[in-house]
């Protein structure tokens, strides 16, 4: 039967040419995942695509930094000023309009550092040091994360004796889950131990240019956490081998030029090298900050922190509080971080690259915090003079008045002195936080109750978001945000 | 490609040792009309039980080749009765043929194929050319609205060229693709808009309506499975013309037309309406309209003598013109039809154009009695004009229009021209509040032009392998080249700071399709009439894209990239898709009575994630010619009745190309490259699947005086692509996955009947109507899912519009009130509460033709109809903000505002900046979207064929028509028919055109 030769012959032709090759195709402007990790450069720019995640204004390009001062005493919104921020200074916070983004961002770091740390062990086509560099890094982002998500979202260490309060997840492998809450305590231990093994990884000391992670940032943060968990003793050991070891020193914040080449009138403070962040360079005592450049194509450019600080070239979205406007001596070099406009006061700590507020770096860790962590150890181990020595390397700097206290009005000074020198950079939220204080806001006009917040009041906690909760029944509310 | 030439090598052996001949001998005669003698060209001769055979040529005379032996000829001819002709041993065999005019064995195109329409037993309707011809629209599928039941389409701007939403027996789909699967002469091609830039474009209108012999919708799933993947919006199958053998005709058409806006009856208010409307409105804020402080910067004092009317400025009277010349005909051997086009559209709106220059050509050639190869091919131009900015811009003419305030001069004061401040134009720049913009200056500072330059083709052969088996093996191609260019002048405003800016983006999109079947048709023991169909598609579409941008030119002169100055922005992207598959179907049916077919395809998807790339769909159908029974001999009513019914399965793959991968992409940090994850790997994202049932029913009653068609269908699209959320401690917070589910149902009608027939004069008419309700059956976790204000939830419409409910005015005050859920009124647009209060999409449709003929003069009627769909008209917020947009003109409904305690309105105090949010979104907005349209009236004339004769011409027919003449609605803004998202956001209304014509044929 011919036909059926025909037909037979005829299938097995259209058999033949199966297409399935054909539809593996490749997209042009990106690589599937595993595509992204094959040779040491790939995990390289892994590595910087975790800044750059970091610098998104949802975090570290605004918001993270932003909230630790709106959310404090040292926070107010200024006539005229935008919404961008308000709600972390009303602290009119619900699970559903204040978090998701930055609690999304965060994890989206996360998985970019695990898909480095777990990829990077099979690279054989790197040396070991390599390897371990690109680890180190990772390690340290997902570090670093985990502990402002535990900041920002839970309840602080020693709010119970065994930190068996709700913490976050600590994410190890990033995939489409439904994990639980670690405690706070699973927390810190989980942070401490990718610290821990960052340090032992990193090759690098320090970073050049301080914008990538170095042993002595792991070093740093690390004091930092200590702090937090109130180990006095551990974190003076790291602050102390970041002071001694590597190789930084203080800005120099007195540097005056003559403002009008004119010899008879006194020279001004010179605004643009005050601070650390207004050159493309590091200053000489940057750790770990996130730097900007003209070409870069992702950043938060005018919805950076830069710009949300700035009235004259920005939004002014957020001011200093006439609380900590006040706590500067008058002399203190530290008040050109602000500008008075009309009676309105606005931060200027940042103002941006050769005076563009588009491009900034946001300070991560820097030498004068472990400077302050080194004289709050020694305060709170009953060590005033090493205290009051460590502290006046601040002072003076600043052309502030020495600290000459002992006892619990060392401390005391000390602390406000933390407070003047790290205020807008993030920290004073969670230094409240941590000392377990209330929230005490003078200089304010809420008609909410925020203008004094209660040590221990729910607002300790950001809410988890309720798309989380929403979309994971594993992920529990705090327990002050329940409905 | 190289499984493919291997193939093809394969292929051409297989043809090359099959050509084995059986001893064969040649029968010739000549066909003629029983009627009057005349030869019949055309006629198909087939030997019986075989695909071999020819056509009769011009003068009715065949020579075909059949196997010695006694053999049955069979000769048949549309509009004639088919006759078998036993030969014996006759070698010269002459027949007369009888018009059959009874005949509805019409032959219509379908997947891979065409068969007799009397065979089909899925829902088709096939659209000819004589229905639109002469309308004056550029792109065909404008023509098929009100023309088919339950396709609707809905033109989205009058924009010469603009973009068609065409949307088959309800929206299919949320996130994925709604539109059908478009296939001209067997190749999938591409539609809906590919500009990256322009405003609205549609690549369709890149192709000449007048090369289209018909257009035919498959809409269920027997007509429409054998499509797979593609096929669950339905498809159209556009088929072009091609040549007969016989003398070569030629037609010469031409066109000539004026255009205008419609009458609707909105307007924007003159300058001393807008004079008290904006001091009243200073009033009622507590300041003084003498005091320029509290009258604020946007509302100048101006000279009274200024009175520009914006709005109508943006408008100008449109044209067209076309001219066309085709030609067709050929012998046995070669057939051809070749058509070169011209149109020239003038838009209504300033800036708007549309000029296409458009050919093609289409040649069949058979090598021998089994070997038949061709080349389609039609190439075209089409140049666009857009307005700048549309809709985003105050310097867009119909959006700036609509705002612009009425004191402000369109030209510069000797003052400012001795000031420079015109920048050497003439024109006023100052109109503060609209970022210096000036419409008129606009059209003549700027332009917007998009290139569409498109080949569609495709070459093919034919081969019958044996009586009754073809091999079919065709490579398609769809090429589309766009280059879009915007030029702002150095004047302008937008162009001043930079010296004047120049973009170009220049995007191409390539498809490639190759197409093999093997079909076999039989008849066993007379009544067994059996059609198989086996094949294979592999398609790849291909779309790059560049864009470059340059400011600062030397002159305004100078409009390419490379006389600028300083570089701009530039980028490149490309990207594709590929997909294939293999189907076969089965058509059976018993002595012409009881039919039944089935189909089957298995597609495989780049789009589609690893564990789920390749799904099978299926159909079967059935159908029943009651008509054909013998106990309906008696009934002499009724000369065709059947009943068919389909059930069925098909996808839809219309998502982004690479949506199922996990993807790195690549940015910067501190200078320098870094990657990061932009889309989690989703391995498990498949087709959403369409599965639908149908039934129908054909007749034809009373000689055929009363035919129609009445479906029912049931569409249920299940595996629905959403966004479902995921814990965001995966990075991302949500991805899409294949949930919720959909049901469209409704029915369809369409009659003809032939109402009146007195002599020489016949009245026709011809009425189709669509119901489709629309309802989500299904959401992931039963959740709403609200975007903006519109909703999805189930029980409901798709998008059904989610609002708070406008109470109206308080007569005591004048604020603006509202309901909260309860029915309660309420104050503070924050206290009341959005609720479903409509859907976009009308609750029927459909069209009504009436036409009338006398001799050779022929006037036709057609109204489209559309009822029961809300549109919310946002520009309202702005030009009906009750004084927050204090100094932008606004609407003259404002006039009837709240003035006094005791005015009952629906328009609220007007205050300068007013806060009481009136104009916030709710259903103040939201208006009854039903229209019934006066879509076309013609008026022809055939010139009585003696006369034509002597010119020694064959036919001649001139027309008048118009377009739009009339519109019956509620609605009050510029054009009801405003796309299927129901939005209207200052709308480009559709012209109202007049148009004369002639066509020549010689």
């Amino acid at each position: 039967m011919k036909i059926y030769k025909y037909l037979l012959l005829g299938f097995l032709v259209f058999a033949g040419i199966s297409c399935e090759d054909q539809l593996e195709l490749e997209p042009q402007q990106s690589v599937s995942t595993d595509a992204a990790f094959e040779t040491l450069k790939d995990f390289e720019n892994a590595v910087l695509g975790m800044y750059e995640g970091m610098q998104d204004q949802l975090y570290y390009g605004r918001n993270y930094p932003a909230l630790g001062d709106a959310s404090s005493d040292n926070g107010q919104i200024p006539d005229g000023a935008g919404a961008r921020l308000t709600v972390f200074y009303t602290m009119a916070l619900n699970p559903i309009n204040t978090t998701g983004g930055g609690w999304e961002r965060m994890y989206n770091v996360i998985s970019r550092s695990n898909n480095i740390i777990n990829r990077i062990d099979g690279l054989s086509t790197a040396t070991e040091a390599e390897r371990n560099q690109v680890k180190g890094e990772a390690l340290f982002v997902r570090a670093l994360v985990h502990f402002d998500l535990v900041r920002q979202f839970a309840q602080d260490y020693n709010f119970t004796s065994d930190q068996s309060h709700l913490g976050v997840p600590y994410i190890e492998v990033t995939e489409i889950g439904e994990p639980e809450r670690n405690t706070v305590g699973e927390v810190y231990s989980n942070v401490l131990r990718d610290l821990n093994e960052a340090e032992s990884l990193m090759g690098n000391t320090t970073s050049q240019e301080a914008d990538q992670a170095s042993k002595m940032a792991a070093v740093a943060l690390r004091a930092r956490l200590k702090l937090y968990m109130g180990d006095f003793s551990g974190a003076l050991t790291d602050a102390n081998n970041v002071i001694d070891n590597g190789g930084y020193s203080l800005a120099n914040y007195m540097l005056m030029v003559d403002d009008d080449n004119d010899p008879s009138t006194p020279d001004v403070v010179d605004l643009d090298n005050i601070d650390s962040w207004s050159s493309p360079n590091p200053t000489s005592e940057s750790i770990f900050e996130l730097e900007t450049s003209v070409t870069d194509q992702e950043f938060p450019g005018l919805e950076g922190l830069a710009s949300i600080y700035q009235r004259d070239d920005g939004y002014g979205d957020l001011g200093p509080s006439l609380d900590i406007i006040n706590l500067y001596d008058a002399d203190d070099v530290r008040q050109s971080w602000y500008l008075n406009v009309a009676g309105v006061w606005f931060v200027e700590k940042y103002p941006g690259q050769g005076g563009n507020s588009q491009w900034f770096t946001t300070p991560i860790l820097r030498l004068s915090e472990m400077v302050l962590i080194k004289a709050e150890c020694h305060a709170r181990l009953n060590q005033n003079t090493e205290a009051q020595t460590a502290i006046n390397e601040i002072t003076s700097r600043a052309n502030a008045p020495a600290i000459n206290s002992t006892g619990a009005d060392l401390l005391a000074d000390i602390l406000e002195e933390r407070r003047r020198e790290l205020a807008f950079e993030g920290h004073r939220y969670f230094d409240l936080k941590r000392l377990q204080e209330d929230i005490v806001r003078n200089d304010c006009n809420l008609t909410n109750g925020n203008c004094l917040i209660p040590y221990g009041n729910r607002l300790f906690t950001y809410p988890i978001p309720q798309a989380e909760t929403d979309a994971n029944p594993n992920m529990i509310q705090d327990e002050g945000w329940r409905n | 490609m190289k499984k493919f030439l291997l193939f093809f090598f394969v292929l051409f052996v297989f043809i090359g040792t099959s050509n084995v001949h059986a001893q064969e001998r040649t029968v010739t005669g000549k066909v003629t009309s029983v009627d009057d003698g005349a030869a019949l060209p055309g006629v198909n001769v087939v030997l019986k039980g075989t695909s071999t055979g020819t056509v009769t040529d011009i003068d009715g005379n065949y020579t075909i080749s059949i196997p010695s032996g006694n053999a049955t000829l069979v000769f048949s001819f549309i509009g004639l009765t088919s006759e078998e002709v036993e030969i014996g041993s006759r070698s010269i065999v002459d027949l007369q043929m009888t018009s059959d005019v009874t005949q509805l064995s019409e032959v219509v195109v379908v997947g891979y194929g065409q068969t007799e329409k009397k065979k089909l037993t899925g829902a088709v309707e096939t659209v000819t050319a004589e229905k639109f011809e002469q309308v004056p629209v550029p792109s065909f599928e404008n023509i098929l609205q009100g023309n088919v039941a339950g396709l609707n389409v809905q033109s989205t701007s009058g924009q010469p060229g603009g973009a068609t939403n065409v949307r088959l027996r309800g929206i299919g789909s949320i996130n994925a693709g709604s539109a059908p699967l478009y296939v001209l002469d067997g190749v999938p091609i591409n539609i809906g808009d590919l500009t990256r830039a322009a405003e609205t474009s549609n690549v369709l209108a890149s192709l000449n309506p007048n090369d289209i012999e018909s257009l035919t919708v498959l809409k269920d799933a027997s007509a429409a499975a054998i499509y797979g993947s593609r096929a669950a919006n339905g498809v159209i199958l556009i088929t072009t013309k091609r040549g007969k053998p016989g003398k070569t005709k030629f037609n010469f058409r031409t066109q000539h037309g004026v255009s205008s806006r419609g009458d609707d009856s909105f307007d924007v208010m003159t300058a001393s309406q807008f004079t008290e409307y904006m001091r009243e409105a200073v009033v009622n804020s507590g300041g003084d309209p003498d005091d320029p402080t509290s009258a604020g910067t946007y509302f100048p004092i101006v000279a009274d003598t200024v009175d520009t009317d914006w709005l109508d400025l943006a408008f100008q009277d449109g044209s067209l013109q076309s001219y066309e010349l085709n030609a067709s005909g050929g012998d046995e051997k070669t057939r051809f039809f070749a058509s070169v086009a011209y149109l020239d559209q003038e838009g209504i709106a300033v800036q708007t154009a549309l000029e296409r220059l458009s050919t093609r050509f289409n040649i069949d050639h058979s090598a021998n009695d089994k070997l038949t190869f061709g080349i389609n091919a039609g190439i075209s131009n089409a140049k666009q004009l857009s307005r700048y900015g549309a809709g985003t811009s105050f310097g867009d003419p119909l959006y700036g229009g609509m705002f612009l305030s009425p004191l402000y001069p369109v030209f510069a004061s000797e003052e400012q021209i001795a000031a420079g401040d015109d920048r050497g134009t003439g024109f006023n720049f100052n109109t503060p509040g609209f970022a210096n913009h000036n419409i008129v200056a606009t059209q003549a500072l700027s332009s917007n032009e998009t290139n569409t330059f498109r080949i569609t083709g495709k070459i093919y052969m034919n081969y019958d392998i044996l009586p009754g088996l073809t091999f079919n093996n065709s490579l398609g191609l769809d090429m589309v080249r766009l280059t879009e260019e915007e030029w702002t002048s150095q004047n302008h405003t937008d162009g001043v700071n930079d010296g004047g800016v120049v973009q170009v983006v220049a995007t191409q999109n390539a498809d490639y399709v190759l197409t093999n079947t093997l079909n076999y048709t039989k008849t066993f023991s007379d009544v067994h009439n059996l059609s198989i169909l086996i094949g294979n598609e592999y398609q790849n579409a291909i779309r790059e894209s560049v864009d470059v941008e340059g400011n600062n030119f030397p002159s305004d002169k100078l409009r390419t990239v490379n006389s600028a100055a300083i570089a701009g922005d530039f980028g490149a992207f490309g990207t594709e898709w590929a997909i294939w598959g293999l189907f076969s179907r089965l058509n059976y049916n018993y002595a012409n009575k009881y039919f039944f077919d089935a189909s089957l395809r298995r597609d495989g998807s780049s789009r589609f994630g690893a564990n789920k790339r390749f799904a099978t769909f299926w159909s079967v159908g059935g159908g029943y010619s009651i008509s054909e029974e013998p106990f309906m001999d008696n009934i002499s009513a009724i000369t065709n009745l059947k009943l068919r019914s389909s059930y069925g399965t098909s996808g839809n793959q219309d998502i982004n190309n690479f949506e199922s991968r996990g993807l790195y992409q690549f940015g910067s940090y501190h200078g320098q490259p870094t990657s990061r994850p932009t889309q989690l790997d989703n391995p498990d994202l498949t087709w959403e699947e369409s599965v639908q049932f149908n039934v129908g029913l054909d007749f034809s009653l009373f000689s055929d005086r009363l035919s129609g068609t009445v479906d029912y269908y049931n569409r249920t699209t299940s595996e629905m692509l959403l966004d479902v959320g995921i814990s965001r401690t995966s990075g991302f917070g949500e991805i899409t996955q294949n949930r919720g589910e959909m049901v469209n149902k409704g029915w369809e009608v369409t009659l003809n009947s032939v109402n009146a027939v007195l002599g020489d004069f016949t009245w026709g008419t011809s009425f189709n109507i669509a119901f489709n309700d629309n309802e989500i059956t299904e959401l992931p976790g039963g959740e709403d899912i609200v975007d903006g204000n519109t909703i999805l939830r189930e029980g409901e419409a798709v998008n059904a519009w989610f609002l708070p409910i406008y109470a109206g005015v308080n007569p005591a005050d004048g604020a603006p009130m509202w309901y909260d859920e309860d029915g309660n009124i309420v104050f503070a647009y924050g206290d009341a509460d959005r609720q479903i209060v409509g859907q976009p999409f009308a609750d029927f449709f459909g069209g009504l033709t009436n036409t009338f003929e006398y001799k050779g003069l022929s006037l036709s009627v057609f109204f489209f109809f559309n009822q029961g769909n809300d549109v919310r008209r946002t520009v309202s917020q702005f030009i009906n903000s009750d004084g927050s947009r204090f100094g932008r003109n606004q609407s003259t409904e404002q006039l009837r505002r709240w003035q006094q305690p005791g005015d009952i309105t629906d328009v609220p105090i007007i205050k300068r900046n007013n806060t009481d949010q009136g104009n916030s979104a709710s259903t103040r907005q939201l208006h009854d979207g039903s229209f019934i349209r006066l879509r076309n009236v013609t008026l022809a004339y055939n010139l009585p064929q003696s006369l034509v004769s002597k010119a020694r011409l064959s036919n001649v027919r001139v027309y008048a028509q118009g377009q739009n003449l009339l519109t019956w609605t509620k609605y009050p803004g510029l054009d009801p028919e405003t796309g299927i998202q129901g939005v209207d956001f200052g709308l480009y209304p559709q012209p109202r055109a007049w148009t004369v014509g002639i066509d020549i044929g010689f």
